[in-house]
């Protein structure tokens, strides 16, 4: 299991760079394919996100974390080195889920569905924005939900779940998501 | 009354008020310009202000629309701007200047992406629009530009009325201050022609005053020096008017003035001006083209204040001399008609007034000679040219010497003997008088000392006294100094005080004569009968004797009024135990009516002319009957 997710992971590390070439700005600046897309929105999110005070940034980094077997690893990679609340960006494969409460952000997709009743464990009672695009994870205690209506990209914002993970969502971010539940 | 304001000075007024008015509004002008340009700039600034605000809220309200592209929320976003009242058109644009959102209103074109100008300065004012770009950042990156375009209209229209109620305030306060201005000049007016009424009228007859005489008169020299023709001035003044005052008391006096300037005012023309500008005097500006309309005029001023005039329950004769001047024919300067037409008005007087004199210039003369007379005269005394002769007077009784009046003489070393008639005036009227008054008193008491001591006997002199020598307060002192530093007794000076004088100033004279009188010397009225006795007064003079007026003496025997005053006179003074003298005796007939009239001493070229003191010692020692004695009745 831990070696499947590893080997797609390096699959998708030479893919990733590729994309990288393409994706210049988290900003959107020409119509992208749908994961540098989603890769933008994941950063936009965390721009209208506020962590509790409390929150540890070990090393000073704001932490990413996505699944190596994830589509979307590639594209998020993009991320690195840009600044979230004044702290330089990293993103990290979550190979393990021992470091789970590291992460600020987390990705989670279709391939961690086997696992997400782990990683909800894992984060339960820490301030980490949870974001799937999974259909079945997203409405079922992911903080964001992204989907595509038509060619459209839309998210729903679960508010129980932020509130659980003490994190406050931006008013502005609210007001764009299709629901809030 | 001819108190009118010169035409150009209203004018000049008007333009005065018409200029300040001017200055004020241009003033106000002025602050409105400024006022309307810095609520202008208040305005447009506050726009900026609130349009830069209103692109921060949509800004921060569509940052998160910007980063995901949701041009529907931007839209919503800049939907609610149209209840700005300014704003007409605004735009959400990507960093990439690609537009998101758009809002504008009817008949309004679209923003535009910013260009980089605008971009810089931020905003930018056009004649009617502001157009306005501000970034949208979030953390630190700009995410998009928001463009907002505002209307200026609004800024005008409040601008317009803002310059509309500062032109209201303007024209309301340049109303209010015209009007309080006019108000406060009619007061200031008024007050100044009040003011100036009281410094040119005399408030007793209501005309022009000396002060506004010397304006009028100077006006109408002015007058004939640029248009031609002539002026007379008519100076007139009242005969006797300080009797009516001394007698009946200023109130009387006041009336019979402002009867006076009445009928004055009859009989002159419109055009004539008339002044009082003095007691008595008034004056008349006749702007005549011909000398005679003065003498008119005079003439027709003496009829008009030949009948009398009723004040109170008296009724008063006024007569008046007038003197007359003509400019420029016989004066060149204002200052040289005033002075002839007085020297005019003095020659009336002394032509026994009521009457008018034209100035001519042989006047000029008299007062010239009348100038020199009075200079010389005043060096005569420190010269010695004046001596004292004695006239004497002989008792009717016994038919000798009764005494001696002492006379004043002049002799001018070039001018020979000059007439006691034509230097005693001027000595009168330049106060002379008193010193050459005082020195015939010290002269006649030393010669009376000299005879004394030469062994002729003690003669009786008596002196004459001038008014001004009754006013002289030293008169007391000089008189008992003479008679001590001579050693002569009182009882042997005797003072001749005409009636004229003595009625002059009854209480203070009284007082006088009393006081002659304790001190033992005799006094006597001079020239009786001409003045305006009080049979009551005459009571109370301390008086021995009485001088009949030698004008009586004159016309006796032969006119029968002249006979009735002499013998009344006479029977009069016996009746008050006063002895009787009279003067100007010339002729045997005379002295016959006034020995037969029981007169006492007589006086008179009959028996001696005024001679110098070694003839009359003849008469001392002699002592000879000059007359036969009066036959008394057993």
């Amino acid at each position: 299991m831990r070696d499947m997710f590893l080997a797609r992971l390096r699959s998708m590390m030479t893919c990733s760079a590729v994309l990288a070439l393409l994706v210049s700005s988290p900003l959107l600046a020409q119509p992208v394919p749908e994961y540098e897309l989603k890769a933008a929105f994941v950063y936009n999110f965390a721009l209208f996100t506020d962590w509790p005070a409390d929150t540890a940034f070990d090393g000073g980094t704001f932490n990413v974390c996505i699944s190596p077997s994830s589509a979307l690893r590639q594209p998020l990679a993009t991320l690195n080195d840009k600044a979230i609340k004044g702290r330089r960006v990293v993103v990290r494969s979550l190979a393990a889920l021992d470091s789970l409460r590291a992460c600020h952000v987390l990705f989670v997709d279709g391939s961690d569905r086997e696992r997400w009743i782990q990683i909800r464990k894992g984060i339960a009672g820490g301030s980490v924005l949870t974001i799937s695009d999974d259909d079945e994870i997203g409405h079922d205690g992911s903080i964001i939900a992204l989907t595509m209506d038509g060619n459209r990209m839309v998210f729903d914002i679960d508010m129980r779940a932020a509130k659980q993970a003490r994190l406050t969502l931006s008013s502005k971010l609210l007001r764009l998501a299709r629901t809030v539940q | 009354m001819n108190m009118k304001a010169l035409p150009h000075q209203a004018r000049i007024g008007r333009w005065m008020e018409l200029a300040n008015l001017a200055t004020a509004g241009a003033a106000l002008f002025l602050a409105s310009v400024l006022l309307i340009l810095f609520q202008f700039i208040s305005l447009r600034g506050a726009l900026l202000e609130d349009v830069s605000v209103q692109a921060r809220i949509v800004g921060e309200n569509s940052s998160a629309a910007l980063l995901f592209r949701d041009g529907k929320a931007s839209n919503e976003t800049l939907a609610v701007l149209s209840d700005s009242p300014n704003i007409v058109a605004a735009g959400i644009f990507t960093a990439e200047h690609k537009i998101l959102a758009s809002y504008r209103r009817d008949g309004v074109s679209e923003v535009k992406a910013p260009s980089l100008a605008l971009l810089k300065d931020g905003h930018d004012f056009s004649f009617n629009h502001l157009e306005l770009a501000r970034r949208v950042d979030i953390d630190g990156n700009t995410i998009g530009v928001v463009v907002l375009r505002a209307s200026l209209d609004q800024l005008y229209t409040r601008l317009a009325g803002y310059a509309g109620l500062m032109l209201a305030i303007a024209i309301a306060s340049l109303a209010i201050a015209y009007l309080l201005v006019a108000r406060m000049r009619r007061t200031v007016k008024s007050a100044e022609a009040h003011l100036d009424y009281l410094a040119h009228i005399d408030s007793i007859t209501g005309l022009p005053n000396r002060h506004a005489f010397n304006k009028y008169l100077a006006a109408a020299l002015a007058k004939v020096d640029q248009f031609g023709g002539s002026a007379s001035l008519l100076l007139i003044d009242l005969d006797n008017f300080k009797i009516v005052n001394d007698t009946l008391g200023h109130h009387s006096g006041d009336i019979l003035l402002k009867l006076v300037a009445r009928r004055l005012l009859e009989c002159l023309r419109s055009g004539d001006v008339i002044c009082r500008i003095g007691g008595d005097e008034f004056a008349v500006i006749l702007e005549t083209s011909d000398g005679a309309s003065g003498a008119n005029v005079a003439a027709k001023i003496l009829a008009v204040l030949a009948a009398p005039f009723d004040v109170d329950i008296h009724e008063i004769y006024v007569t008046a001399s007038i003197g007359i001047s003509i400019y420029p024919d016989e004066a060149p300067d204002l200052e040289t008609l005033t002075r002839n037409a007085d020297t005019a008005m003095y020659q009336a007087k002394g032509k026994g007034k009521n009457a008018f004199e034209c100035f001519h210039p042989e006047l000029d003369l008299r007062v010239q000679k009348r100038l020199s007379l009075e200079t010389n005269l005043r060096k005569a005394l420190e010269r010695g040219e004046l001596t004292v002769y004695y006239q004497p007077q002989v008792s009717l009784r016994d038919g000798r010497l009764a005494g001696l009046e002492a006379l004043a003489r002049w002799k001018h070393p070039e001018l020979g003997l000059i007439s006691p008639t034509e230097f005693i005036p001027v000595a009168e009227e330049s106060g002379l008088i008193v010193p050459i008054g005082r020195w015939v008193l010290r002269t006649a008491c030393n010669q009376i000392a000299a005879w004394r001591d030469a062994g002729l006997g003690t003669m009786n002199v008596s002196v004459n006294l001038s008014a001004r020598q009754t006013r002289d307060p030293h008169l007391m002192h000089d008189i008992l100094d003479a008679l001590h530093s001579a050693k002569v007794p009182a009882s042997h000076l005797e003072l001749e005080i005409t009636e004229t004088v003595l009625m002059d100033n009854v209480h203070a004279n009284v007082d006088l004569l009393k006081r002659l009188q304790t001190e033992g010397i005799r006094l006597s009225i001079d020239d009786f009968g001409t003045g305006y006795s009080s049979m009551a007064y005459l009571k109370r003079f301390p008086v021995g004797q009485v001088k009949i007026d030698r004008t009586f003496v004159q016309d006796i025997p032969g006119d029968p009024d002249g006979e009735a005053i002499t013998t009344a006179i006479i029977a009069m003074a016996h009746r008050l135990g006063l002895s009787v003298v009279a003067e100007g005796v010339e002729t045997e007939e005379q002295l016959q009516f006034l020995r037969d009239a029981d007169c006492d001493i007589m006086q008179g070229f009959y028996f001696a002319e005024p001679r110098p003191p070694e003839q009359v010692e003849a008469f001392l020692k002699t002592r000879a009957v000059l007359i036969a004695p009066r036959v008394t009745q057993p």
